[in-house]
């Protein structure tokens, strides 16, 4: 489905990224996989290895833009052409409205929004000469739905749901840009969740589960691939039907 | 500064007539080169170039002049 593809993925060491990582190498995508720890990344690159596909792995602060830049030079040692984009690097802190300081809130906006802003302004300037050429930003379902002590994770996503239509309008037709709201998903982000918030969420999900990393990574593969090319400016909502 | 490969970026990027007066050229003076064709064409040199350009950088590039002062600054290094 994406054979000499090439896709980059933020986060991919765990949770979401890495299942992304697992089913774009069995549809035959290239992986440009960037992460904080390098040492998961080689581990992953190990796994993926029975596949016949290149793996580049690269270790990347995305906060800060000055490595985002070199992250690119790099990139460009190994591809002219990004095909594909999962921007799904996020943090969550929990804290309630009153007790949220500003170093929170910024930190939230520094991952969730600034850098994913920064990383795709670099990466479409390598995927306009890409027929494939896909966006898909990572959201949560927080950003529409809001959630009890979640007003700062809530806003950056909200932010980023608003790049990502403006993106999609300014990149027409050359790139296809989209967004995945996740419920909550058994990923190592939940921890920041009370047992009773899991099972408040678990009891609200239509399918009595909360969502697992591969309930996303398919749908970031639609998103990916030409069986969503008359798809952009979408935001999906993969949250298991919770109201 | 390699002025006539800057140059023949333009005219490829932009799809210009080779005979334009490209010293001159601004940003939004002509229809080919809008803020969609500017995106092209910071790609373009970069790749031809082999740079990678700063957001301030592009912003800045307003005009084949300017592209050429900027694009200098990253080949000294």
């Amino acid at each position: 489905m994406l054979q000499q593809r090439y896709a980059l993925i933020t986060g991919a060491s765990k949770g979401i990224g890495k299942q992304t990582a697992h089913l774009f190498a069995k549809n035959g995508a290239n992986l440009l996989l960037v992460a904080r720890d390098i040492d998961t990344l080689v581990s992953l690159r190990d796994e993926l290895q029975e596949f016949s596909i290149n793996v580049d792995i690269f270790s990347c602060d995305l906060t800060d833009e000055n490595e985002i830049k070199s992250l690119f030079i790099k990139i460009k040692k190994v591809t002219k052409v990004i095909d594909i984009v999962v921007n799904n690097a996020g943090i969550i802190k929990s804290s309630m409205f009153s007790m949220t300081n500003s170093d929170t809130l910024k930190d939230m906006f520094q991952t969730n929004l600034y850098a994913p802003y920064i990383l795709t302004q670099y990466a479409t300037r390598m995927m306009r000469k890409s027929p494939y050429a896909s966006v898909i930003f990572i959201s949560s379902m927080m950003a529409t739905k809001g959630g009890i002590g979640h007003s700062a994770y809530a806003s950056s996503k909200s932010a980023l749901d608003g790049m990502m239509k403006s993106l999609a309008k300014e990149l027409a037709p050359t790139i296809r840009v989209n967004a995945i709201a996740p419920g909550v998903v058994q990923t190592d982000m939940i921890k920041t969740l009370s047992e009773d918030e899991k099972e408040e969420y678990t009891s609200k999900s239509l399918f009595k589960r909360l969502a697992t990393p591969n309930d996303i990574a398919t749908v970031i593969l639609f998103l990916a691939s030409d069986m969503s090319k008359y798809i952009t400016a979408e935001l999906i909502n993969v949250d298991g039907g919770i109201c | 500064m390699q002025t006539e490969k800057l140059k023949q970026v333009f005219i490829e990027a932009l799809g210009i007539d080779k005979n334009t007066n490209i010293e001159n050229l601004e940003y939004n003076t002509i229809d080919e080169w809008d803020s969609v064709a500017h995106m092209n064409l910071i790609g373009e040199i970069e790749d031809a170039f082999e740079i990678m350009l700063d957001t301030d950088d592009i912003i800045d590039m307003s005009s084949f002049t300017k592209a050429k002062e900027i694009v200098s600054k990253y080949l000294k290094g």
